[in-house]
């Protein structure tokens, strides 16, 4: 443990998480969300590129035990500050599976990281994808009312898993 | 005193991924009293920094890693199938 990790409440907050993202394909509400960081200031204007880019080369959608879940993310340079951006889908929308890619996934919850201090985000990032492993919670998340209801969850489980 | 094996660990942005697989992997050969040394890199630098490690760990495709040995598993991030992946990565070190 380093104190001078980032905490859950320093990259997830309840004004970033989006319940009803309405996208045809993954790189339509890839963009969207990207778009909206770098609106939002947290990110410059080349990470949209750079997110779409890299989930071409490197898939970022996790064959998880229950529902599946993509992690899209790129090069710290495109950051200005980092956060963490949940979106739920409408519709779920086709995922390739990361070191499989031959392997098509049907993903409902995208958690695009937009990290900047590379040092500082190990717990946190160990603590969610523990949370993302966990079926129960993200059928809670699938079913959640709002925006505050997924994060309040997210925060309840992050706190659960030692944060 | 143990000699601390090497492990180079890869994916794509060597940002978010590899740091998750790198604790786990860790965590896990440190329940087993194994110390390793960890290196995370981008897939596109594995071959320019393979040299001197024992093994190779990778979410992605990676290629030119010499003779060094390459497993690539998802496991340390979906926690499906981490036990066997652990065994694998520790009959290579052994080896």
């Amino acid at each position: 443990m380093n104190d001078n990790n980032l905490k859950f409440s320093e990259l997830v907050k309840p004004e970033f998480v989006m319940h009803n993202l309405q996208a045809s394909t993954r790189e339509d509400a890839l963009s969207q969300m990207a778009a909206f960081l770098v609106e939002e200031g947290n990110c410059k204007p080349t990470f949209v590129e750079a997110i779409l880019k890299r989930e071409r080369a490197h898939p970022s959608g996790l064959p998880m035990p229950g529902p599946k879940i993509a992690i899209p993310h790129t090069d710290a340079e495109h950051v200005r500050q980092s956060v963490i951006l949940f979106a739920r889908l409408q519709e779920p929308v086709e995922f390739l599976s990361m070191g499989s890619p031959d392997d098509k996934l049907s993903v409902r919850m995208i958690s695009m990281f937009a990290l900047k201090e590379k040092n500082r985000i190990g717990d946190m990032l160990e603590t969610l994808i523990n949370v993302y492993q966990n079926e129960e919670i993200l059928n809670a998340i699938l079913v959640a009312r709002d925006s505050g209801d997924i994060f309040s969850i997210l925060r309840e489980a992050v706190e659960k898993y030692g944060q | 005193m143990k000699v601390k094996k090497r492990i180079l660990v890869a994916c794509g942005t060597a940002i978010a991924t590899s740091t998750v697989v790198a604790r786990k992997i860790e965590e896990e050969l440190d329940k087993r009293d194994i110390p390793v040394q960890i290196t995370q890199c981008k897939a596109s630098e594995v071959k320019s920094k393979v040299e001197g490690h024992d093994l190779v760990v990778t979410t992605t495709f990676v290629s030119d890693t010499g003779d060094v040995p390459v497993i690539r598993t998802v496991s340390f991030l979906t926690g499906v199938g981490i036990e066997q992946d652990i065994e694998k990565i520790v009959e290579y070190l052994n080896n």
